[in-house]
């Protein structure tokens, strides 16, 4: 399956203008800007209580911000549901393993699939006679390295699995934008190179843009394009990883002098 | 399907149809009228099994379906009295969809078990409603039904109530089971079966979740619509009994004993519940009691129900949508 | 309408609220906290009244003076009491862990025991045990005649409403309840030890729900099924008012109490309906009820 973006190089397919949550008193994010290019890996970084999740739930509308913003592609989204957004391409991973536990994998990605291909709505179709599906799930499985999990339920599959079909079902929508929240956050230090690696993959080969929350500064070093670090809700500093690597305050805050 | 599954289904619909010229007239009253309840039973089965939404008002539709055919039939409606089954059925089926598309839209932005409380909410507010607006409904007195009409052939009360109307109700049965069958295996019923699981997800997937529950919703007062409007003649009378909550707890129960997980189990329930019900009664006046015990037992050691643990024992057999406990 | 009836009516509204708040404060408590909502509590509050019936009545037959009625209320919620402390291990403490789902069906079986057994222990009539009621007498408000056990019940809901309040802001077991009921993931990290803190809840709710029962049954009386109307209209107030808010119950309790007690008066056909309206149009306008949290995507 080809996933394939319209938009040329370097276009802002995201913008965030004025974006403000707060909670009570607390600034979880305090007036950001952002924007996102297309084809790029950005990544965002900062300190427990810096924004990072807060801003991706805002962007992917699954809350709704305070003040401020959202466009995608030129279009003002912030009031859309995430059903709609993720019909026109901007979707989420979970830091928390968000994944239909009861059912297998293979169903996991039909479920997505049918979303993606509009049929969803047909109430007398045979699931299991639509060749397309099946076909379109298994390909992506492979993409993952996860079909030989196909039959077995999401929920007893090993953890570093479960991140990476929590990704895999985001690429059923023929994604434009992805936002992952700790993708290997859980994930055992050997198994975590291989699973940003799949990760990697399927993004540079699909010409995705993705916008990465991370921890593990060898993950974000490793693999960003751009890279943005946030304090207290604000946006401290961005630019490329070496750029950022030498900035004296995000030392301070962020990497703690790595 | 498998073989084995269509030389059951078709040993089963002959044993069915055998059945009225074997049993006595008694039973076959009986099992006309569970299978009116096990189409409600299995319709409801979407909504809770399926989609993970418990409604706490469904006898609501049974009301709205039965006293829509009341209605009907009432010899003040003069010339406009319909008697044909076919227009009643679809008329009842008409009124339940749109009740259902009306209350579910404001249930359906509500939260799980809160979900259950507004539809019961709407059930006692229906069943006040048939109460206080005694002059129209009948009050506490109910309304008669008479015996309608099947493809325009008019029976007589004996004929129709112990042998013609079984084969009718056998003939729906099978065919809105049929049509329940292809749903649960299309997309939609995927799609139902993810907002089940995790509805957060769902929506992050494209899923618009909203729509489709309320979908559901339509569908499964659909089928307690029809199951309503079948059992109405059956009974020969109805009144505002039929939508208390303890009969919308009726069809809970009769899902969870059956099993909620499967597709059958619905159907199995609605046999097992509505036959140990009327053998019980025979002996006690306390049927509340042992149904409450029966409930709290079901939960706490056969939350799967009777089909649940037969998915198990023999998981050939029965494919069970299964599901980790949370 | 004069004023003089206008008072009498208001009078009987809050009667009626003090009820269901009594009632629905439980139910408020029993789900915010543990996700568990309690049909059955409806059932603890006839426990109560008939309790307090059977205590009363062996009492006046034994001949004891008019002051040992008073101790039957407390007595009356000491049964409901032991009640629960039977059920709570042998049934609550296995819901906790179930789907909410089953939780209910559980405890609609026990709403259903409940209301045969009482049944099959003190049939199917109305009992009345009015001695309390009488002895306290009736005074003239405005020109009506008021009973003026009622104050009692006023005072008794007041106390419990302030207690509460009390309880939930100003003691550090009640903050860590608010707390928990608020955010459960985060309370389990610094600490709380649920199970406890959940069987305390409980314990603290049937209380209230057998004392409201007992206190109750001298100004009405003990009927089969009269657990079943309150606890309907005490999921309304818990809709209304908003989960988690004890502010909402009273508020809530209050409005349903008052338009049923007009409704009764002035239009009697419709009475209990129109309750069931005014929380359909909360539904539709503001589903989170009046003091209730908004509530995010994972709760939908």
């Amino acid at each position: 399956m080809g996933i394939q973006s319209d938009a040329k190089i370097g276009e802002k397919i995201l913008q965030t203008e004025g974006l403000k949550k707060y909670f009570g008193e607390v600034r979880a994010v305090d007036h950001v800007d952002l924007e996102v290019s297309e084809g790029e890996i950005l990544s965002i970084i900062g300190p427990n209580g810096s924004g990072k999740t807060t801003l991706l739930n805002l962007i992917s509308n699954m809350i709704e911000p305070d003040a401020g913003r959202i466009f995608f592609y030129g279009r003002d989204v912030t009031k859309w549901p995430p059903s709609r957004l993720a019909k026109m391409g901007l979707v989420r991973s979970f830091q928390i393993v968000n994944l239909f536990d009861g059912l297998s994998v293979l169903d996991n990605m039909r479920a997505a699939v049918t979303s993606k291909l509009g049929r969803t709505s047909k109430p007398f179709t045979s699931l299991d006679r639509d060749k397309e599906v099946t076909r379109t799930s298994i390909e992506l499985l492979e993409l993952f390295k996860l079909s030989d999990k196909a039959e077995t339920l999401a929920g007893d599959v090993p953890h570093g699995d479960r991140k990476v079909l929590d990704v895999a079902l985001c690429f059923a929508l023929n994604p434009k934008l992805i936002l992952l929240d700790e993708p290997t956050s859980g994930v055992s230090t050997s198994e975590k190179r291989p699973v940003m690696q799949r990760i990697e993959e399927a993004v540079r080969k699909g010409g995705v843009t993705a916008v990465i929350v991370e921890h593990d500064m060898d993950i974000v070093f490793g693999y960003s394009d751009r890279i943005i670090a946030m304090h207290e809700g604000k946006i401290l500093a961005e630019g490329k990883p070496q750029e950022i690597r030498e900035n004296e305050e995000v030392r301070k805050v962020v990497t703690g002098g790595l | 399907m498998k073989l084995y599954h269509v030389v059951a289904l078709v040993a089963g619909l002959v044993l069915a149809s055998l059945l009225p010229l074997i049993l006595p007239k008694y039973y076959t009253f009986i099992f006309a009228v569970t299978m009116c309840f096990a189409i409600y039973a299995l319709g409801y089965s979407i909504i809770l099994g399926r989609t993970g939404l418990l409604s706490f008002g469904h006898a609501l539709y049974l009301g709205v379906a039965a006293y829509t055919v009341a209605f009907l039939m009432r010899p003040e409606m003069g010339a406009f009295r319909i008697f044909s089954m076919e227009l009643l059925l679809i008329i009842a089926i008409g009124t339940s969809a749109l009740v259902g598309l009306g209350v579910g839209a404001i249930c359906i932005r509500y939260t799980r078990i809160f979900f259950g409380l507004i539809n019961l909410g709407f059930v006692m507010l229906w069943h006040s409603l048939l109460l206080k607006l005694y002059y129209v409904t009948g009050g506490t007195d109910g309304l008669p039904i008479y015996i309608p009409s099947l493809f325009g052939v008019t029976f007589s009360h004996e004929i129709f109530r112990t042998f013609i109307f079984y084969y009718y109700v056998l003939g729906i049965f099978a065919i809105t089971t049929y049509i329940m069958w292809r749903i649960y295996n299309s997309p939609l019923g995927l799609a139902l079966k993810a907002i089940r699981e995790n509805s957060v997800r769902a929506e992050f997937v494209g899923i618009p979740i909203g729509r489709y529950r309320l979908a559901a919703y339509v569908i499964s007062a659909i089928y307690a619509g029809i199951g309503g409007a079948l059992w109405a003649p059956l009974n020969g009378h109805v009144s505002p009994d039929v939508s208390t909550w303890l009969t919308s707890g009726d069809v809970v129960l009769m899902n969870i004993l059956g099993g909620m997980y499967t597709f059958t189990g619905p159907i199995v329930g609605a046999f097992i519940f509505y036959n140990l019900k009327v053998q019980i009664m025979h002996f006690t006046t306390y049927w509340s009691f042992i149904l409450g015990i029966s409930a709290i037992i079901f939960v706490l050691l056969f939350p799967g129900g009777v089909m649940g643990w037969v998915s198990k024992v023999m998981p050939k057999l029965v494919k069970k949508s299964y599901r980790q406990k949370a | 309408m004069d004023t003089s009836t206008a008072v009498i009516i208001i009078l009987n509204g809050l009667f009626y609220a003090f009820s269901l708040f009594l009632i629905s404060i439980g139910l408020n408590m029993l789900y915010g906290l543990m996700r568990i909502l309690n049909i059955a509590h409806g059932g603890l509050y006839a426990i109560g009244a008939f309790s307090t019936w059977a205590l009363m009545n062996a009492a006046t037959k034994a001949g004891y003076p008019i002051y040992v009625l008073w101790l039957c209320i407390p007595a009356g919620a000491f049964v409901v009491g032991l009640i629960g402390f039977f059920l709570e291990p042998t049934l609550f403490r296995r819901l906790y862990k179930l789907r909410e789902e089953y939780s209910l069906l559980a405890t609609f079986g026990l709403m259903l025991v409940f209301d045969d057994v009482l049944r099959m222990i003190f049939g199917g009539s109305p009992l009345s045990a009015n001695q309390l009621y009488n002895w306290v007498g009736v005074e003239t408000i405005l020109g009506n005649a008021y009973p003026m056990y009622n104050f009692v019940i006023y005072v008794f809901a007041a106390s419990v409403a302030l207690g509460l309040w009390a309880f939930f802001y100003r003691t550090k077991m009640g903050r860590i309840l608010r707390g928990t009921a608020q955010d459960r993931e985060m309370s389990t990290c610094l600490g709380v030890n649920a199970s406890i803190l959940y069987t305390q809840t409980f314990f603290l709710t049937i209380f209230i729900v057998g004392l409201g029962g007992a206190i109750y049954l001298p100004a009405t009386s003990a009927y089969s099924g009269m657990g079943f109307e309150p606890i309907v209209l005490s999921f309304a107030v818990m809709i209304i008012g908003g989960l988690g808010s004890l502010k909402g119950a009273l508020v809530a309790a209050s409005i349903i109490g008052l338009v049923r007690a007009f409704g009764i008066a002035l239009i009697p056909e419709l009475e209990l309906a129109v309750v069931f309206l005014i929380l359909i149009i909360t539904l539709i306008f503001r589903p989170r009820g009046l003091f209730g949290k908004k509530f995010t995507r994972e709760e939908k």
